[in-house]
């Protein structure tokens, strides 16, 4: 038969490997440009959970973790009953009022 | 059980998720599953009593891991508004949002594309009205990223920037600009009020943007959609999506470019009348429009105008 035929992933598979993401090699991907500041420092360089899921990713349980930023915002993961990723995105400095 | 099939005569994927026919369909505002769980209530997709922006995996994905992704986006709490209606914060937080999921699935290695997109009115087959978006990441590079490929090779550079500057040039289609983002009607626009948001900068992603560019790009797409509902007085239905360069290596005779832009098909093409893709769109692959792009732009031009206006 012709074309390639993929099955549904079983349960129990584990979560697929991560690849660092590089920017692209456009010209303004490595000059965003001047009039604004680059940003935050987590965008350059993410931390540890952006290479390596880490290992509540590997087996999730129902707490949040929290300390992971993206920009302005604060993200917290959980997992819901049924094992699927829950991701909540909140402004910082509303989490800190 | 999902399926890819490969259509020789299209030289295209099919998904085939046929568990999404059993999907939740326009269910009462009190049994939303995007809305908050509130106390008393039936546990929902967010057990929490309120949250910002939210993000799940799709109950009914159309791909999932190790095969792709199917992710939902939940712009706020409020069951009710839209995208136009957010407060501007909210908008450009959801910016922020859409870039770390376009870093995050874009770094696995079984998502080759990440598609950003909104399904607005049950015209387009929206089946939950509560302010949302998806994200699918592709196992595969889909045919309309490729295509766009295609066109950098084919307009030796990146065609988004050409054509952005061949709109500048004219204006007579670009109906909103900022500092750092444009809308206009495309030359060859399918739909009669299609429009295209695009970074003057070359952006290949979210990921190259500063936060001023997605400020700005959060107020531009707020614009749009609040002009849309301008022109026939009433909220209007679209398919927004948003371009980016794929996250896995293109193949070896394509460019690796992209140039980051947001693309808008609104289904109507007068108040009432839908646009059907009939014969010609489905058959040969051409769109026939009854309305002209130019004509279009002068017309959300003045419906920017008066959704601008104070209430």
């Amino acid at each position: 038969m012709a074309g390639n035929r993929t099955d549904r992933p079983q349960p129990g598979h584990s979560p697929p490997a991560r690849r660092q993401l590089e920017p692209a090699p456009g010209r303004e991907e490595q000059d965003p440009g001047p009039e604004e500041p680059a940003p935050g420092p987590e965008e350059q360089d993410p931390g540890p959970e952006e290479q390596d899921p880490g290992p509540e990713e590997q087996d999730p349980g129902p707490e949040e973790q929290r300390g992971e930023h993206c920009g302005p915002l604060a993200i917290a993961r959980r997992r819901k009953g049924d094992g699927r990723a829950l991701i909540l995105y909140t402004r910082e400095e509303r989490r800190r009022t | 059980v999902s399926e890819l099939r490969f259509n020789e005569l299209r030289a295209e994927q099919v998904a085939y998720a046929i568990h999404r026919q059993e999907r939740t369909f326009l269910p009462a505002a009190a049994r939303c599953p995007l809305c908050p769980t509130r106390p008393g209530g039936p546990e929902t997709e967010i057990p929490l009593d309120h949250f910002e922006i939210a993000v799940f995996d799709n109950l009914f994905p159309a791909f999932e891991s190790p095969l792709g992704a199917a992710e939902v986006v939940v712009y706020t709490d409020s069951h009710e508004g839209s995208l136009g209606s957010l407060p501007a914060e909210r908008a450009e937080a959801l910016m922020w949002v859409w870039r770390h999921r376009y870093r995050e699935l874009g770094a696995r290695e079984d998502v080759h594309y990440v598609l950003i997109f909104e399904n607005r009115g049950v015209e387009v087959g929206v089946t939950l009205h509560h302010p949302h978006g998806q994200i699918y990441g592709y196992p595969f590079l889909p045919p309309v990223p490729q295509l766009e490929l295609t066109a950098d090779q084919r307009l030796h550079g990146c065609a988004s920037c050409a054509l952005l500057h061949e709109e500048l040039a004219s204006r007579r289609r670009v109906i909103y600009e900022n500092e750092h983002v444009v809308a206009y009607v495309p030359y060859a626009a399918r739909w009669a009020y299609e429009v295209h948001v695009v970074l003057r900068e070359h952006r290949p992603s979210l990921l190259a943007c500063h936060a001023g560019e997605l400020e700005l790009l959060a107020a531009c797409l707020q614009s749009i959609v609040r002009a849309y509902d301008a022109l026939f007085d009433r909220p209007f239905p679209y398919v927004m999506v948003v371009h980016q360069q794929p996250t896995a290596p293109t193949p070896s005779e394509l460019p690796p470019s992209g140039h980051l832009h947001v693309e808008f098909y609104p289904p109507l093409r007068t108040s009432e009348k839908l646009k059907y893709l009939a014969g010609s769109e489905q058959g040969a692959g051409t769109f026939i429009s009854d309305t002209l792009p130019e004509r279009s732009a002068t017309a959300l031009r003045e419906a920017l105008a008066r959704a601008a206006e104070p209430a």
